[in-house]
C-alpha cells in the first residue's frame, strides 16, 4: 500500500490528533472551583487588602478592630473617672470624703469657715497642693451633713509653767600640760646616702 | 444577558473582584484548550488533567498581571504550558508518562480495530502498523517539533496562539509543524514502511 504525500500528511496529522485528543473530567470546573476556595482564600484576602479593593472578608475584621479599640477608650475614660469620683463618694467619714479624710490638713479644713485660717493656708500652698485640692471640695459640696452640725469642745489644757533654769556653775578647767619635744639631729649625708643605696 | 456573551475580559474583571462564578464561566469555555496543551506536553490523561488544574489556579493568581495584550485565551494558554513543562521535567512524571503512553497505545490501538471493519484483516493490520510506526516516530521527535507538531493538530490552537505560548515567530511555528512531518515519514522510511513515498 503506497501512500501519497498528502495521505500520508493527513495520516501523521490524524496519529497527532488522536494523541491530544480526549477531554477532561465532567468534575474538572468544580474541582478547580473547589481548590481555589480551598486554597486561594487567605491570598485573595490579601490581594484584596493591598489593592485597597473593597473585601467582604477583612471589612468585618476592620470592623471589630474599631469596635475594639472604643471599648478600650471606654475603659480608659471609665478608670479616669473613677479615680476622681473615689474621692467624692460618700464613705465612712462622710460625704465627699473618704481617701482624705484621715489627713489633718483635711480635718482643720472641714471644721474652719471658707473664710478660715485652714482654708486661707491652703490656697497659700498653690494649685497643686493636696489641702487646697480636698479644701475646695469640701466647700463645693453643699450637702448639708452630720458633721457640719457637730460642735467641737474646746479643749482644755494646762498652761505649761516656764521653769527659769538656775544659773550655770562656772566650769574648771584643768590648765593643759604640754610636753617640750625634744628633736635630734639629722645626720643628713649618711642617711641620704642610705636611702638610695 | 446570556453567558456566551460575556466577553472573557468582562469575566477576568468579575474574577478580579473575587467572582468565583465568573472564573468558573473561564474554566469552563477553555478547559479543552487547557488540557489539550497539557496532553500534548505530557501524553497521560492524569498529569495532563492535574497540569491544568494547576494552570488554571496559578491563572487566578495572576489575574492582576493580566493587562489584555494578547487574548485571555492565549495568556492562559501560555500558563498552562508552562506548567505542564515544568510537570514534564519531573523524572517521576517522565516515567509515568512512559507507562500511560504504552497503555494509551494499547487503547489506540483496540478502538482503531473496533473502528475499521472497511479493509480486510491483512490491511487493517497493515495501517496499524503504519499508525503505531507514525506514534513511535513522533515520540521520537525532538521535543521542539513534537510539541508544536501535537499542539497544532489538537484543533484548539491557533498558530498565532501557539506563536504566543511557546514564544516563537507564527512562522516558526508553520516550519516547525512541516519539519515534524518530515522526520516522521524520515524515520518511518527507516524503519521499514516501504510504502511511504517521497
Amino acid at each position: 500500500m503506497a501512500l501519497e504525500q498528502n495521505e500520508l500528511d493527513t495520516l501523521i496529522d490524524d496519529v497527532a490528533r488522536q494523541m491530544t485528543a480526549g477531554e477532561p473530567a465532567a468534575s474538572f470546573t468544580s474541582s478547580v472551583l473547589a481548590r481555589l476556595e480551598s486554597v486561594e482564600r487567605p491570598l485573595r484576602s490579601w490581594r484584596a487588602l493591598r489593592s485597597g479593593r473593597p473585601a467582604r472578608l477583612w471589612r468585618p475584621a476592620l470592623a471589630g478592630l474599631a469596635a475594639a479599640a472604643v471599648v478600650l477608650l471606654a475603659v480608659f475614660i471609665w478608670r479616669g473617672s473613677s479615680r476622681d469620683t473615689s474621692v467624692r463618694r460618700p464613705g465612712p467619714f462622710g460625704p465627699g470624703i473618704e481617701a482624705g479624710a484621715k489627713e489633718p490638713t483635711l480635718q482643720i479644713a472641714a471644721q474652719a469657715s471658707p473664710e478660715g485660717p485652714a482654708l486661707q493656708t491652703a490656697r497659700q500652698a498653690g494649685p497643686k497642693g493636696p489641702a487646697l485640692q480636698i479644701a475646695n471640695r469640701q466647700i463645693a459640696n453643699p450637702i448639708p451633713s452630720d458633721i457640719d452640725a457637730l460642735t467641737v469642745p474646746s479643749i482644755a489644757f494646762e498652761q505649761l509653767a516656764h521653769v527659769p533654769l538656775a544659773p550655770l556653775d562656772s566650769l574648771e578647767a584643768d590648765p593643759l600640760t604640754i610636753a617640750p619635744l625634744t628633736v635630734p639631729p639629722l645626720d643628713s649625708g649618711d642617711e641620704t646616702q642610705r636611702r638610695f643605696e | 444577558m446570556s453567558i456566551d456573551r460575556v466577553s472573557d475580559a468582562d469575566l477576568v474583571a468579575r474574577a478580579r473582584e473575587g467572582d468565583a462564578a465568573a472564573f468558573g464561566m473561564l474554566v469552563d469555555r477553555h478547559r479543552t484548550a487547557v488540557y489539550r496543551a497539557t496532553r500534548a506536553a505530557l501524553g497521560s490523561h492524569a498529569d495532563a488533567e492535574d497540569a491544568a488544574q494547576d494552570a488554571f489556579l496559578a491563572a487566578y493568581r495572576r489575574l492582576d498581571s493580566f493587562r489584555g495584550a494578547a487574548s485571555f485565551k492565549t495568556w492562559l494558554l501560555t500558563i498552562a504550558w508552562n506548567e505542564a513543562i515544568n510537570r514534564r521535567r519531573s523524572l517521576t512524571r517522565l516515567w509515568r508518562r512512559q507507562v500511560d503512553a504504552k497503555s494509551d497505545e494499547e487503547g489506540l490501538d483496540l478502538m482503531a480495530n473496533v473502528a475499521s471493519d472497511g479493509p480486510t484483516p491483512e490491511q487493517a493490520a497493515s495501517h496499524e502498523d503504519l499508525r503505531r510506526g507514525i506514534r513511535r516516530a513522533i515520540q521520537a521527535l525532538s521535543p521542539k517539533l513534537r510539541d508544536v507538531l501535537l499542539l497544532a493538530q489538537s484543533g484548539e490552537h491557533t498558530y498565532e496562539e501557539l506563536g504566543a505560548m511557546l514564544g516563537a515567530p507564527t512562522g516558526t511555528i508553520k516550519w516547525r509543524v512541516s519539519e515534524a512531518r518530515r522526520k516522521v515519514k524520515e524515520t518511518l522510511r527507516e524503519d521499514g514502511f516501504c510504502n511511504v513515498v517521497d
